[in-house]
């Protein structure tokens, strides 16, 4: 007997198994990021007057600096070589 | 619990420290910080969780270097010989606290399997797990997947494996994988810094705002 070959998608069990994520994976960069400023501004701020919008302006930081960063390396690895 | 006095926020707070490390969260709470607690928490679980949720368990694992250590300790034979795992990563979510080590110890000693090399490791996609000894058994051939004949543990009579016979978990591959250990591991990291902000607790003002609002 033959069997098909087991895939994610067939039988997927939460926190055991991984998701099927790897055509929009770069897409976990926004609630890390939100998590991480989260956490860090709980124990950055000095109150919490503004907390949320503190957090919503440091996860917008890290999205655009990772966004940034993946710009330049493109340009580095892939433009950079052919122009010089 | 009582309530601090003024001039604890100036001295270190070892017990708050501790609690930090125990759940996160739990120092700032101690300290009287009812909201940063909440956001701490908030945070560091988020990010566990969204790991956890992503990559699987798989994303939390030491390798098991801590039961050999303390097996030794106490004098008893180390369990496994040899072991996979990420010990370097886990390094960073150990700071999650007992969270981290209770979801790595479940996954060292309930979801691997110790092969006949004396090897702790992940069950390959055609074996399963007898959950008595943690040994693998080969359930399909490797080659063109056909079912095997096995002795099912939990019967314990001989029978054609079925796609339910399947390994205790999926190891993830790829950036899924790495995002699920990154998560877990900014986890730990940032409760480090909670744990050390609670160590050293200077935010007498801001306790003076929670305080009115709530």
């Amino acid at each position: 007997m033959n069997l098909p070959l087991l895939t994610l998608a067939d039988s997927w069990r939460p926190f055991l198994d991984p998701i099927d994520a790897h055509s929009f994976w770069y897409l976990f960069l926004v609630p890390i990021s939100f998590f991480i400023a989260v956490a860090y501004k709980a124990v950055r701020v000095k109150t919490f007057k503004g907390y949320w919008t503190a957090v919503a302006v440091m996860t917008v930081q890290i999205v655009t600096g990772m966004l940034a960063l993946a710009v330049a390396f493109y340009l580095l690895v892939q433009v950079y070589p052919k122009v010089v | 619990m009582t309530r601090h006095s003024a001039d604890q926020h100036d001295t270190p707070q070892p017990l708050a420290a501790f609690l930090a490390f125990v759940f996160p969260g739990l120092g700032h709470l101690y300290l009287r910080q009812r909201r940063r607690a909440a956001m701490v928490a908030l945070g560091v679980l988020g990010l566990f969780v969204t790991g956890l949720a992503t990559a699987g368990i798989d994303a939390v694992d030491s390798g098991g270097w801590y039961i050999t250590r303390f097996n030794r300790m106490t004098g008893r034979p180390a369990p496994f010989t040899r072991t996979d795992g990420d010990p370097i990563w886990f390094l960073g979510e150990m700071f999650c606290g007992p969270v981290a080590f209770g979801v790595d110890y479940y996954h060292q000693t309930r979801l691997k399997v110790l092969d006949n090399t004396d090897t702790l490791r992940t069950a390959l996609p055609n074996e399963i797990r007898d959950p008595k000894t943690g040994r693998p058994i080969q359930v399909r051939d490797d080659e063109n997947k056909t079912a095997l004949q096995f002795t099912d543990p939990a019967t314990g009579r001989q029978r054609l494996s079925t796609p339910q016979d399947r390994p205790p978990y999926v190891k993830p591959l790829a950036r899924v994988a790495e995002i699920g250990t990154l998560s877990c591991t900014l986890a730990g990291m940032l409760n480090l810094i909670a744990i050390i902000d609670c160590a050293f607790n200077r935010r007498r003002e801001e306790d003076e705002d929670e305080g009115a609002a709530s």
